[in-house]
């Protein structure tokens, strides 16, 4: 099954040492320094910065419903409060191994029907004085790489501030399996 | 009474006698009002009369005549008629003449002021008010004697009670309402404190001469027309006119009178007929004398107009008689204008003297004013301003206040009196100017008003500004319009837009354009005038509705087209076939108009086409020496479509329902209400979870009652074991005794109960109690579920009830068929005819949205392909016009269209020979009729060699069939050579709940639809067999292809060969059915189907997700689908999860891209096209489709000149410097029309130029030409 997520992930896996390169992420003009308070929260070894204002919640004890014919990072729907939310496994996008022993979480961000739920390690935390973008960024994969406004190094991390709606929908868009067999 | 006065005796010029004449008139006036004061107890005015009358008789008449004096005298009669009318300040004005030097009374100033102190203690209005002057009939001809006789009448009340005469009468007296008419028109601007006695004498008089007159009096005829001539009127009436008045006067008094034919007087000449006209006499007489009037004080003063509808008609509306006339009514526009002002002006004074004193009201002074006003509204209504009259008739009634009630007049009262005059002034001063206009209507708001203005007469007094009243004067203007220009069809909401109203107007117009629509073509197919009244009617309803809120485009199309049908409807006829068609296109074009504005559609590109059409026809129409016969019939006769036009009809049911509409209209109006639509989806949404609650809350009670059964099983069980216990302890229990021997009582004499006996018994009585509880709570749970029943049906109707609110009438969308029939007619060249039944279905909007394309196409393509030309037709014996029926039903959850025609159907000879030559097919294979049917639905599939210009463009049965089926419906086709084409698609509705199977496959918890399943079937494996490596099902005569749901899935499970029985779902797919098999099916139930987020929009095979009973999440699966998508001998090689797998078969359409600035054009080009069959892609600049052209390269490109970043030129230079572009066509259109304009074009490589506005069909056909010569160096 790993080839059919190979698209996505690409030939560049991050890893845990997250080599840099001279590539800046974003035009110069788009980049900001972010002093205000940030929520973040771990999928392997990337940071991911949240706006506080947006709504999210972890989400505890919840059965995750498998779909058939689909991706494997999409981990299928799950039933909150009435809202049907689709859950995604970006570790596997990116490559992470999965440690078994390490306890995940289910994320949502967002309201309503634009509600997506990733898979997270470790609870999400509030950061603040996140500082300047760096002008170096990892080498990430293209699905993910389209999608990052900016990178800064925080306490250690490497924190993406994403565009989430985008990201979301071209996820969204690819979540089936080609070609069925009759 | 003075027999004779000096005065005249000592008079040689000519002049002077005839002004002494008046002077003694005057003076007997005076005499015998004094007479009358002092018979009435008014010694004071008595006094003053016979005082002025001695001191008079001293002067000469030199002296007299001399100013100021003159007027004084004059006046004073006057004075006298109001003191004793009751008018306080009478008293003052008479003191006033009396201490004027120039009488020489010789009156001491003690003198004086004791006379005036008694006219002001007698005054009638401290006193009691006169009675009302009663109007003395048989009055004498002879003047000093009827003022003796009769009592002295005001001006005002003079000229009403001509007028009550003169439209009292039974008969006809022309001449005499002439005489009324001008009387009271030359008087109006008379103020009566400057008449003179003798007119005033006179016109006190005439009720009497007129009675004279209508009892027969010759003599008063001509006493009439005398009156006529008095030089202080201002006539300007010539001796002949006179004359001819008075043989009018006494012809319609003699028994052998003969009225004069009406065609007679339509075709003699306008002024050779002045008084003559039995029909048009009073208009026509104004027009004449307002073309010949020099001042403006002589005419048409007086608002007391007979037929102010007629003038109004005449100003406004009339656009024959406008068209003719033009030049004088513009003159007349200027005097009604000017009057209007000087009634202002009078009103003004007026109000600028009048009393506020709370003690000393002023009555006279008020009844005056309200006079005035009353007059004010009848001129207003007059000279057509209807807005105006609206706010005058609620000022005076609000006067009314003051002087039909006690309210005092206050200073505050006089405040905003003045102010409101003020701007009325301001207003007349320029009518053009909403701002004035607004001001009038806003300053009717304040809170001084004695009566609040209610919003009615708000609403009707801002149409009517904004409407009528800007157009009264200066629609002369718009009506000698010849050129539509752009912005008369603009259909921009003005910045100000008075959102009320806005929502008003967009509640109102889809229903009123579509009674038009429906009325413009009853009147095609039965030819009544019933439906031109109708059309009319809706036209002038528009027209206002569109005025109001200022959208112009509608106002102005309407506004002529409501021109056009009334001189139809005022000549009774009927119009023939080529008036008939521009109305049609009309009504097409106001539908589109209609759709632009409510429904944020595109504005319909054609419209100033239209107009134009409507203008020159308005304009033809108007001329006076154009005969209506020659473009219009009899009722009754049914016209005629001319050529290239198609007749649209619509079934008997439903025209008997359009007569009615006006009713069904107003009731469907009075029921709505405008809710925002993302309530509606939270409403349905909420309901939907209710559902899915009480769903849960049912499973749970299932659990609860299973539990409950296992309860009862281990209450039974535990009533087994406690019984066992029981006996078991008594077993004990006797054999202890038997062992103790002790006891001083026999067992039997005595029972003896140990613990573990008590506690056996107690728990017997436990486990019966447990029991009883546990049934108690089976009760329970049937009442529970009882309720839950209960609230279940309850949501489910709250859902439908909600779901009903998205409904549409199938009817919203036939006239748009219509109008792509027509168009599509008109571009072949073919005549046919379109009948559409069940228009009344209602249908989810968004599924009625989403069949019009297939819809369109399906039309396009019976015209272009199977509708034959006319002579084809006729010699096959079939009608000269193509039949086209279009029919809705509802079959179940689906909805079933069927588009049929009765031209050459399918070609299969054809077909086959296509599927040949591109290998689909070996020559030598045999194929049925059915498969070959099935060819022309695979994509890119065409018969034609050559493209047309309507359907040929790659635009297939195939585009038709993948629109269906993205739908989720199926298409089928019957059709025999020769005789038509039967298309009939099933789309179903959408259901957001549905029944659905649950099934288990492998890991996978799955929810599978019902739709598409036609049985469930459990058949043993060897009715299974395998060909080919594929599975198929034998049923009896029947052969299906079968398929494994988890293949279908692709999910690998464990074999299932060694399965002896399988669970089996008919599935119907297109024409197909195909047998799924499945493990088990573990339950069947309602569900909720809920779409995968925002973000998910689609995964082929599944129509959405589910919530369980359990609160679980199953996907719910669309089986045909899912077999459509699994088949790869239709889609090879398509990318399934990808968008273009939606859009595949479109994506061979014709390319367009429309590069332009504005949006509402790139909008308006964008539905022409796509409806015309292309794909269009927009940009809204030059550089912006220089980008695009980057990603994707069009077949063709439309272009503005005028852009902004990049224009048009330098796009079509950059197109023919790029080496992969540069043999695109490029179409310019712009506004541009100079040779310069076109010759740069030219040089910068712009295959055609087009001048907006461009007709649809000239747009298609030069794309046509483009497509097919795209090179281009």
């Amino acid at each position: 099954m790993d080839t059919e997520y190979a698209d996505l992930t690409g030939h560049h896996a991050v890893n845990q040492s997250l080599a840099m390169h001279n590539k800046p992420v974003l035009p110069a003009e788009n980049q900001a320094t972010t002093d205000e308070m940030q929520l973040g929260f771990r999928i392997g070894a990337i940071g991911f910065l949240l706006p506080v204002s947006l709504h999210c919640e972890v989400i505890e004890r919840s059965v995750i419903n498998a779909i058939p014919n689909v991706k494997p990072w999409f981990s299928g729907l799950l039933n909150n409060r009435g809202n049907i939310i689709p859950v995604f496994d970006l570790s596997l996008l990116l490559g992470e191994s999965i440690n078994p022993s390490q306890k995940r979480y289910l994320f949502a961000i967002d309201r309503g029907d634009k509600t997506i739920a990733l898979w997270i390690d470790g609870y999400p935390k509030l950061l603040n004085g996140i500082g300047q973008p760096v002008q170096m960024s990892p080498s990430l994969p293209e699905w993910l790489q389209n999608n990052v406004n900016n990178a800064y190094q925080h306490e250690n991390q490497v924190w993406l501030k994403v565009r989430y709606e985008q990201l979301f929908a071209s996820l969204g868009k690819q979540v089936a399996i080609k070609g069925q067999m009759l | 009474m003075t027999e004779t006065s000096p005065i005249t005796r000592d008079v040689a010029d000519e002049d002077l006698i005839v002004t002494s004449t008046s002077l003694e008139q005057c003076l007997e006036a005076i005499a015998a009002l004094a007479e009358h004061a002092g018979s009435e107890g008014y010694y004071g005015l008595q006094d003053v009369g016979l005082l002025m009358i001695e001191a008079c008789s001293q002067l000469s008449t030199t002296e007299l005549l001399s100013a100021p004096l003159q007027p004084e005298l004059a006046r004073l009669p006057i004075l006298f008629a109001e003191y004793l009318s009751g008018a306080s300040d009478a008293c003052l004005k008479i003191s006033h003449t009396l201490s004027l030097d120039g009488w020489q009374l010789g009156l001491l100033p003690e003198e004086l002021g004791q006379l005036s102190e008694q006219l002001v203690n007698e005054s009638p209005a401290n006193v009691a008010s006169m009675t009302d002057i009663a109007i003395e009939t048989n009055a004498d001809i002879d003047f000093p004697e009827a003022i003796e006789q009769a009592e002295i009448l005001s001006l005002g009340q003079c000229l009403d009670a001509i007028t009550v005469i003169t439209t009292n009468t039974e008969n006809p007296y022309y001449g005499l309402q002439d005489v009324a008419s001008l009387l009271v028109e030359a008087c109006s601007p008379l103020s009566e404190e400057l008449l003179s006695a003798e007119l005033l004498t006179q016109l006190n008089c005439l009720p009497a001469i007129f009675s004279d007159y209508l009892a027969g009096s010759t003599e008063a005829a001509t006493a009439i027309t005398s009156v006529l001539g008095l030089e202080e009127l201002q006539l300007g009436l010539l001796p002949e006119e006179l004359e001819q008045l008075t043989a009018q006067l006494i012809s319609e008094i003699s028994p052998d009178v003969v009225m004069i034919d009406d065609d007679l007087l339509a075709s003699a000449d306008v002024e050779e007929n002045l008084l003559g006209d039995g029909e048009f006499h009073e208009p026509e007489l104004m027009m004449d004398l307002l073309a010949s009037a020099d001042s403006e004080e002589n005419l048409l003063g007086d608002a007391d107009f007979n037929e102010p509808e007629f003038a109004m008609d005449l100003l406004a509306d009339d656009d024959w008689l406008m068209a003719d006339t033009s030049i004088e009514l513009g003159n007349d526009a200027a005097e009604f204008l000017e009057l209007l002002i000087m009634e202002a002006d009078l009103i003004e004074q007026r109000l600028s003297v009048l009393s506020v004193e709370p003690a000393a009201t002023d009555s006279a002074g008020l009844q005056q004013i309200t006079e005035d006003l009353q007059r004010f509204i009848n001129l207003s209504q007059t000279a057509g301003f209807n807005g105006l009259a609206l706010i005058c008739g609620h000022v005076e009634a609000n006067f009314r206040c003051f002087t039909d009630s006690e309210m005092p007049f206050t200073e505050s009262h006089q405040a905003i009196l003045s102010t409101w005059i003020a701007n009325v002034k301001s207003y007349l001063d320029d009518v053009e100017d909403t701002q004035a206009s607004m001001q009038l209507l806003a300053q009717l708001g304040v809170t001084d008003w004695p009566l609040e203005l209610d919003m009615e007469t708000a609403a009707a007094i801002l149409m009517q500004l904004q409407g009528a009243d800007a157009d009264s004067l200066f629609n002369e203007a718009a009506q000698l319009k010849q050129i539509a220009e752009p912005e008369d069809v603009s259909l921009d909401l003005p910045n100000d837009v008075n959102q009320e109203l806005l929502d008003i107007l967009l509640q109102e117009l889809p229903i009123q354009t579509q009674q038009f629509s429906s009325a413009i073509q009853n009147l095609q197919n039965h030819a009544n005038l019933a439906d031109l009244e109708i059309a009319q009617r809706v036209a002038h309803t528009v027209k206002g509705a569109a005025n109001t809120v200022g959208i112009k485009g509608i106002a102005q199309l309407t506004h002529y087209l409501e021109d056009i049908l009334v001189i139809c409807s005022q000549a009774k006829l009927l119009p023939t076939s080529a008036l008939l068609n521009v109305l049609i296109d009309a009504a097409d074009c106001l539908e589109a108009m209609t759709e632009a504005v409510t429904a944020y559609m595109p504005a319909p590109p054609d419209a100033i086409n239209v107009l134009q059409n409507v203008l020159d026809w308005a304009n033809k129409i108007s001329s006076q020496d154009f005969d209506i016969a020659t473009i219009c019939v009899e009722p009754g006769v049914v016209v005629a479509a001319s050529e290239g036009i198609s007749v649209a009809s619509i079934d008997l049911a439903v025209s008997s329902q359009s007569d009615d509409t006006p009713e069904i209209a107003e009731k469907q109006q009075a029921n709505f209400v405008r809710v925002a639509a993302e309530q509606l989806d939270e409403l349905f949404r909420a309901a939907g979870e209710n559902i899915i609650f009480n769903t849960q809350a049912n499973e749970r009670l299932k659990r609860m009652k299973n539990h409950l059964q296992a309860m009862e099983k281990q209450f039974q069980l535990l009533r087994h074991l406690s019984d066992e216990l029981e006996q078991l302890v008594d077993l004990k229990d006797l054999a202890g005794k038997f062992l103790n021997q002790e006891s001083a009582f026999d067992t039997l004499e005595m029972d003896q109960y140990s613990e573990l006996h008590t506690a056996s018994r107690r728990m017997v009585e436990a486990a019966f109690d447990a029991r009883e509880l546990s049934l108690d709570t089976g009760r329970e749970l049937e009442e529970m579920g009882r309720l839950l029943e209960d609230q279940q049906r309850l949501v489910n109707e709250t859902q439908e009830t909600i779901m009903k609110t998205r409904l549409v009438p199938v009817s919203s969308i036939s006239q748009r068929l219509q109008r792509s029939l027509r168009q599509t007619s008109r571009l072949t060249g073919k005549q046919c005819q379109l009948q559409v039944s069940g228009e009344h279905l209602l249908v989810d909007g968004d599924t009625l949205n989403n069949l019009i394309d297939p819809l369109m196409h399906l039309l396009r393509n019976a015209v272009d392909h199977g509708i034959e030309d006319e002579d084809s037709r006729i010699a096959l014996g079939k009608s000269a016009h193509g039949n086209i029926a279009i029919s809705f039903d509802r079959d179940g959850n689906n909805i079933v269209v069927r588009i049929q025609d009765d031209g050459k159907g399918l070609d299969y000879a054809a077909i086959r020979a296509a599927a040949e030559r591109r290998g689909a097919i070996a020559p030598d294979q045999q194929v049925s009729e059915d498969e070959l049917k099935r060819l022309i639905l695979k994509p890119n599939f065409s018969t034609r060699t050559q493209t047309t210009q309507t359907s040929g463009r790659g635009v297939g049965m195939d585009v038709v069939h993948h629109q269906v089926l993205t739908q989720g419906g199926t298409l089928s086709l019957q059709s025999e050579y020769g005789k038509g084409l039967d298309v009939a698609m099933s789309i179903p509705l959408p259901l957001s709940r549905a029944h659905a199977l649950l099934t288990q496959i492998g890991s996978y918890q799955v929810a599978v639809s019902s739709k598409g399943i036609k049985q469930i079937l459990f058949v043993a494996a060897d009715a299974l067999s395998l060909h080919d490596g594929r599975f198929y099902l034998q049923l009896q005569d029947d052969n299906y292809p079968a398929v494994y749901l988890a293949n279908l899935m692709n999910i690998s499970v464990p074999d299932r060969s060694a399965k002896k029985l399988h669970t089996v779902l008919l599935v119907q797919n297109n024409e197909q059915i195909t047998a799924v098999l499945l493990d088990a099916i573990t339950d069947s139930l309602d569900v909720i189907i809920k779409n995968l987020g925002h973000y998910i929009k689609k995964i082929p095979g599944y129509t959405g997700a589910a919530i369980m009973g359990d609160g679980s999440v199953a996907p719910v699966l669309d089986l045909p689908e899912l077999i459509r998508t699994a088949d790869a001998s239709l889609y090879a090689n398509q990318d399934l999860s990808d968008d273009s797998f939606i859009a595949s078969p479109a994506s061979h359409l014709p390319t367009v891209l429309v590069v332009d600035d504005s949006l509402s054009q790139r909008r308006a080009l964008e539905q022409l096209l796509e409806d015309a069959g292309f794909q269009v892609k927009t940009a809204r600049d030059g550089m912006d489709a220089a980008d695009q052209l980057v990603e994707f390269i069009p077949d063709i490109v439309l272009t503005d000149l005028e852009m902004p970043r990049m224009n048009g030129l330098e796009l079509a230079t950059h197109i023919r410097s790029r080496e992969n572009i540069k043999h695109l066509p490029v179409i310019m259109i712009t506004s541009r029309t100079t040779q310069a304009h076109r010759k740069l074009a030219e040089e910068a490589g712009v295959n055609a130029y087009l001048v907006k506005p461009v007709r649809e069909d000239d747009l298609l056909e030069n794309i046509q030409m483009a497509l097919a010569t795209p090179a281009m160096a």
